[in-house]
């Protein structure tokens, strides 16, 4: 029964952990990765696209972000917190609070510690992360609040928000404009409250990221 | 044969370890702590405490997400080990003692990494409890060891 335990992990490991092995395999069975980075790559130039068309100084924006390609090593193996550890560290000029992306234009997390070859990111999904965003073409404010999933609090009640809407972030500490989620879920119908909250739906599983990218030329004002 | 065991439980425990860093594995968002029901299990099968040792360090070795080894990789090695100590205290019925060894041994490795986490998430904490509680249960069973 060991060997047996021990043969199906080292299968459901090498699919998705060795990039040659796995990638063999999806061009004969698993599509499933595949479809997961087009649909992420479909998000990024959607996310870009609605900065051109919706947000100030669109010009600037456009092609003005440097990137640095860094592979994920691992995740943070508990509950308390959402960590991943990347391959790029002060010798690669990595600095701490450098802004992660998952693609460009989609806002991952934030560097928090950094080594000589490697720096650990903290990501939108955890619950120590609380970023200021604005939601949709209303520029709506709220507070993104880290988590599986992200929540958005204090949305005014009349605001107007609704499923569907984009949440970008509007922070000193990121790039202005970058995409977050989408809202896919309104809570807070009661009278008595002031203010709305929102799950945010990310169109990536950030289980399977192999890939992120660093915004090289971003300073942020301060650390989270 | 036992000495094929062994490796195979080392094996067993870096694989485990793996899938666990990688956090391929999640339900309603929380990540169950596959490692420490394994490690809980193999406690009632090892011989000697050298055994379960190399076991932890395995498993400490596979955790490792950042260089150097981080504290919370650590204080899970120290609360793995210190549970070999606390087993000659427990009943002689292994399906009750993993189950009170796993629901002790959760608490305490949050307890010692980030106490407040346990308050705050009480719901998350429970969630995963819950789930080390069953994997035991489950890991015990198909070990053959008698649960």
């Amino acid at each position: 029964m060991r060997f047996a335990i021990i043969l199906l992990l080292t299968m459901a490991l090498f699919s998705v952990n060795i990039a040659s092995v796995k990638n063999y395999f999806l061009s004969f069975v698993n599509k499933e990765d595949l479809i997961s980075k087009l649909e992420l790559e479909n998000d990024s130039l959607r996310a870009e696209l609605y900065i051109a068309e919706n947000l100030e100084n669109k010009q600037s924006q456009n092609g003005k972000w440097e990137y640095s390609h860094a592979k994920v090593f691992s995740s943070y193996p508990f509950n308390n917190q959402n960590l991943i550890s990347i391959n790029l560290g002060l010798s690669d000029n990595v600095e701490n609070h450098s802004v992660v992306v998952a693609v460009p234009g989609i806002l991952l997390g934030q560097v928090t510690q950094v080594q000589e070859n490697a720096s650990l990111v903290r990501t939108i999904f955890d619950k120590n992360f609380t970023v200021a965003v604005k939601i949709g073409e209303n520029k709506i404010n709220a507070l993104l609040k880290g988590g599986v999933p992200p929540i958005l609090e204090m949305i005014d009640k009349n605001s107007g928000v609704k499923s569907g809407d984009f949440a970008y972030s509007a922070d000193q500490n990121f790039p202005y404009g970058f995409k977050i989620g989408e809202i896919q879920l309104m809570e807070g119908d009661d009278a008595a409250e002031p203010f709305k909250k929102a799950v945010l739906k990310i169109n990536y599983n950030p289980a399977l990221l192999e890939e992120v990218l660093i915004v090289n030329n971003f300073k942020p004002f301060k650390k989270l | 044969m036992k000495k094929i065991n062994f490796f195979a439980d080392i094996i067993l425990v870096f694989l485990f370890g793996l899938f666990q860093s990688l956090s391929l594995i999640a339900f309603y968002g929380v990540k169950p702590n596959f490692l420490l029901s394994l490690l809980v299990v193999l406690l009632f099968s090892v011989k000697n405490f050298w055994q379960y040792l190399i076991l932890v360090l395995t498993a400490m070795l596979s955790l490792g997400y950042s260089v150097p080894v981080a504290k919370e990789i650590i204080v899970f090695g120290a609360i793995m080990l210190s549970a070999f100590y606390f087993k000659k205290y427990l009943t002689e019925h292994v399906f009750l003692s993993s189950f009170f060894l796993t629901a002790i041994l959760t608490t305490a490795l949050y307890a010692f990494i980030d106490y407040r986490f346990i308050f705050n998430n009480l719901n998350v904490f429970l969630l995963e409890m819950a789930y080390n509680l069953l994997i035991s249960a489950i890991l015990g069973f198909l070990l053959a060891i008698h649960i």
